[in-house]
């Protein structure tokens, strides 16, 4: 796929998820085009020597994400009248924020919580993954003849751990 | 090309484990798909912090860990306080089924009562022409496991792996088979009789098409509220190829090809948070 054609996939990608992040509160729907114009720039600017398509992808989420944050500090700052910005030098790094990091530290937390709730088999395989074992080593190693039946047994048990951290599972129409 | 559901890989994503070929596929499917890419956005973080040193060696730690043994778990589960408790219910509670069900009855038995409103407001979705006889012990199509032979969704209209609704609050479902098949859909709560959703005055046939999401209520025909009492509800989906006839009394006969899915939401009081 071309550079180009990402990008405009990207686009529509981040407008919709815009809209979820209105829908949660934290971002006006006036923001949305903003967000994904202002995203997708700095994705061509600060980012021009990326070319494959996930990392395209995974740092469009994550400047998305930034930016979202972004928009709503300049929201409450709109309305405590102060009138502070963020520069897009800060995007050279999507690394998690201090705010975020806390939030990372408490999911931990929850996560070994929840890992000593899990079966033998879930553990391993969640082991397996954590430890970047490839779906074909850990295909021979759980004895498993299908990726996609090690995959689905994969997102179960991530399923279930989620679940039992208390989040968010897989709840679509 | 790949049978791979896509959003199989996330958990792998997110954990780690994924071939370059599996990213490639999956965030490829995510630049298409806006659930997908939602999804994406939301484990994103969860990965970042998963990825973190200090985080990871935690999670490691308890990964080693082995899980205890089932004899080990029940036999704490008996140590634990709450287990007298419980036990004095259960007893209390066979005393009461002796009491109540024994002097008009010979047998045990428990079949779905018709004119029984179930525990939500269904009324509006089921009605008696399209109910199918429930074999008298019902309580087998519950017992039968968890399993995945066909593609197929059941989604419930609020998030989280319980996902709670106060008394009044609206509840829509919907489900959907990849290849088409036949489908019925049961609502149970805690303790009482199940209620049958799928097929119902909407929709009269168990057939449900190729790549149809059927919605209950279904767009358009009114909301349907949730009713008490408060308590755990499961929600349970079984479908079987379309040439293979879903009949409930003889189970035996369809279970290995069935596909079972199952959601759980749990009825608060309206005041409960």
């Amino acid at each position: 796929m071309e550079k180009n054609e990402i990008f405009a996939l990207l686009r529509e990608r981040i407008v919709g998820y815009g809209r979820s992040l209105v829908r949660g509160g934290l971002i006006r729907s006036e923001d949305i085009e903003d967000l994904a114009q202002e995203s997708i720039v700095v994705l061509e600017r600060k980012y021009a020597h990326v070319t494959a398509l996930e990392e395209l992808v995974r740092l469009g989420i994550r400047i998305s994400q930034l930016k979202a944050k972004d928009l709503a500090g300049r929201k409450e700052r709109r309305a405590e009248r102060t009138g502070v910005s963020v520069d897009d030098s800060d995007l050279t790094d999507i690394g998690l924020r201090p705010d975020e990091l806390l939030e990372a530290k408490e999911r931990t937390a929850r996560m070994v919580a929840a890992i000593r709730q899990l079966g033998q088999e879930c553990r391993e395989i969640v082991r397996l993954q954590f430890l970047g074992v490839a779906t074909d080593d850990a295909l021979k190693r759980l004895r498993y003849n299908k990726a996609a039946d090690l995959h689905r047994k994969r997102h179960r048990c991530y399923e279930r751990l989620r679940r039992l951290m208390g989040e968010p599972g897989e709840v679509r129409l | 090309m790949s049978d791979e559901n896509p959003e199989h890989l996330l958990a792998s994503y997110t954990l780690g484990g994924l071939s370059d070929e599996e990213k490639e596929r999956l965030f490829a499917a995510a630049l298409t798909d806006q659930e997908l890419f939602d999804r994406l956005a939301e484990e994103e973080k969860a990965r970042l912090g998963f990825q973190r040193p200090e985080n990871r060696a935690h999670i490691l730690n308890a990964l080693r860990e082995t899980a205890p043994s089932w004899t080990e778990e029940i036999a704490a589960w008996f140590r634990r306080p709450k287990f007298l408790v419980f036990s004095g219910a259960a007893a209390a509670l066979a005393i009461a089924i002796l009491v109540l069900v024994l002097p008009s009855n010979n047998g045990l038995t428990v079949t779905l009562d018709p004119a029984r409103g179930p525990s939500i407001s269904m009324l509006s979705v089921e009605t008696p022409g399209t109910q199918q006889t429930l074999p008298a012990d019902w309580s087998q199509l519950f017992r039968l496991p968890l399993k995945q032979h066909m593609a197929a969704r059941l989604g419930i209209n609020k998030s989280g792996g319980t996902p709670v609704y106060r008394i009044g609050e609206e509840l829509r479902i919907g489900l959907s088979v990849q290849n088409g098949g036949n489908c019925l859909l049961l609502d149970r709560q805690e303790g009482q009789l199940p209620a049958q959703l799928f097929p119902n005055r909407f929709n009269s046939t168990m057939s449900v098409p190729a790549g149809q999401t059927v919605f209950i209520p279904p767009a358009g025909q009114g909301n349907l509220s949730v009713a008490g009492p408060a308590g755990l509800h499961q929600v349970r989906l079984i479908v079987v190829p379309g040439d293979v006839t879903l009949d409930l009394t003889a189970p035996a006969a369809w279970a290995d090809q069935a596909t079972i899915i199952e959601r759980e939401y749990r009825v608060v009081p309206a005041t409960d948070r």
